[in-house]
């Protein structure tokens, strides 16, 4: 085995020392066996680059924002930014059913059913009062919007056909979100309300996986 | 809200965060962002080689996981979860970058990383231990698709079929990059102890 041969086979051994064929050319060529201490050296090294770096507390802050913005926080962790309490209840959110069933049908739909829809720019998002829940508000919902363009544009790498069926879909659970959204800020205090904002996040990340058990690999 | 969940004794388990994050507590969400956070925060600066990046992707990777911690069931491993959930999200932000998550084919095979020899390239070697910081440079500098290949195989500790399989190429393919971005760490590695020692 000459060096050419010993470098061409090097990449499928993890460990070329063990082959014997290997090791032969080894033991006689200061050349190779330089260069595999050196990549020993790399491989012993690269572990050390895992779970290196703290990321910015910022970015807590930021997805404590987003989690309670999209009711997954439901029970304040600290006092800021939790609204003043709000009296009354009795407040029902009767049409919560109807939509998340509208919502499911068209997602069982979504496979069979060649779709004509073509429009996303749905994204327009209602103002709140509370200065810093706007914030949030409209943070989290560029961010939506952002994703929704991400995975529309994997989608359309398949097929065009796909990109509009989850673009129609999208712009549906959106205006969902968004209705039971409003819905659970006007009743911080409903369960139900806050439920539903859960189930129409659900129905996103649905959405989600099914475009991405599609699209991937 | 009454019966709010708290932790007593201060701190909770990772299944104890699980099981009350579905509930929609606070802390536990942020109990599990913390248990976490530099793995995938590190992932995905690697990859990206870009803080603002890394910062978007390992956002995005906790928000869709917690979207879904409704449906993670207790027997499967929830940062093998997370893990695979980070790569995924850089992956897609690669592609929809329109970087190459797996090296571009070499059209014009050279091999001369591995065949050339220059007077006093035994010198040059390694020579022992490889420091954490300008390995990071290195790795830092490669081409994207190398760079994904190297840090998910041997920083991150996936197998090649793994690789393969998120990536989208054979396991023939994914072995025969790592390799390369290998040789390619050793010549930035050699390159810039060279430069180092002049002056
Ligand atoms: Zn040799």
């Amino acid at each position: 085995m000459n060096c050419a041969e010993f470098q061409k086979a090097l990449p499928e051994f993890a460990e070329p020392q063990r082959d014997t064929a290997l090791q032969a050319h080894l033991r006689s060529c200061s050349d190779c066996s330089l260069l595999v201490s050196d990549l020993d050296s790399i491989v012993a090294a690269a572990p050390s680059l895992a779970a290196s770096e703290d990321p910015n507390p910022q970015i807590w802050l930021q997805l404590e924002a987003a989690l309670k913005n999209e009711g997954l926080i439901r029970q304040p962790a600290a006092p800021l930014l939790v609204p003043p309490p709000q009296e009354g209840r009795g407040w029902r959110l009767s049409w919560a059913l109807p939509v998340a069933a509208a919502v499911a049908l068209t997602i069982g739909l979504l496979v069979y059913r060649p779709s004509t829809h073509q429009n996303l720019q749905s994204t327009g998002k209602t103002a709140v009062t509370e200065p810093a829940a706007a914030v949030q508000t409209a943070a989290a919902t560029n961010a939506g919007i952002n994703e929704d363009q991400d995975l529309l544009e994997v989608v359309g790498t398949q097929s065009p056909t796909m990109r509009a069926e989850y673009a129609a879909n999208l712009k549906d659970v959106n205006a969902y979100i968004r209705d039971a959204e409003d819905a659970a800020k006007a009743n911080p205090d409903d369960e139900q309300a806050q439920e539903s904002v859960m189930n129409a996040y659900e129905q996103r990340s649905m959405l989600y996986e099914m475009a991405m058990d599609r699209s991937l690999p | 809200m009454t019966g709010a969940i708290k932790s007593q004794s201060g701190r909770l388990t990772e299944a104890e965060a699980i099981e009350r994050a579905k509930q929609g507590d606070g802390e536990a969400f942020e109990v599990l962002y913390n248990l976490h956070k530099r793995r995938v925060y590190s992932l995905c600066l690697r990859m990206t080689a870009n803080t603002a990046q890394a910062e978007d992707l390992t956002q995005e990777a906790f928000l869709q996981l917690f979207r879904k911690i409704g449906t993670f069931r207790g027997e499967s491993a929830f940062s093998t979860w997370l893990h695979r959930m980070a790569v995924n999200v850089v992956l897609m932000h690669l592609r929809k970058k329109g970087l190459p998550v797996v090296p571009l084919e070499d059209t014009m095979e050279t091999d001369e990383d591995t065949t050339k020899k220059e007077p006093g390239a035994q010198d040059a070697s390694l020579a022992g231990a490889v420091d954490r910081l300008e390995l990071q440079r290195a790795v830092e500098a490669l081409p994207p698709g190398y760079r994904s290949i190297f840090v998910l195989h041997d920083v991150e500790g996936f197998e090649h079929n793994e690789i393969a399989e998120m990536v989208g190429c054979s396991i023939g393919n994914s072995k025969s990059q790592l390799h390369k971005a290998r040789l390619k760490l050793r010549d930035a590695l050699k390159k810039h102890r060279a430069e180092k020692a002049k002056r």
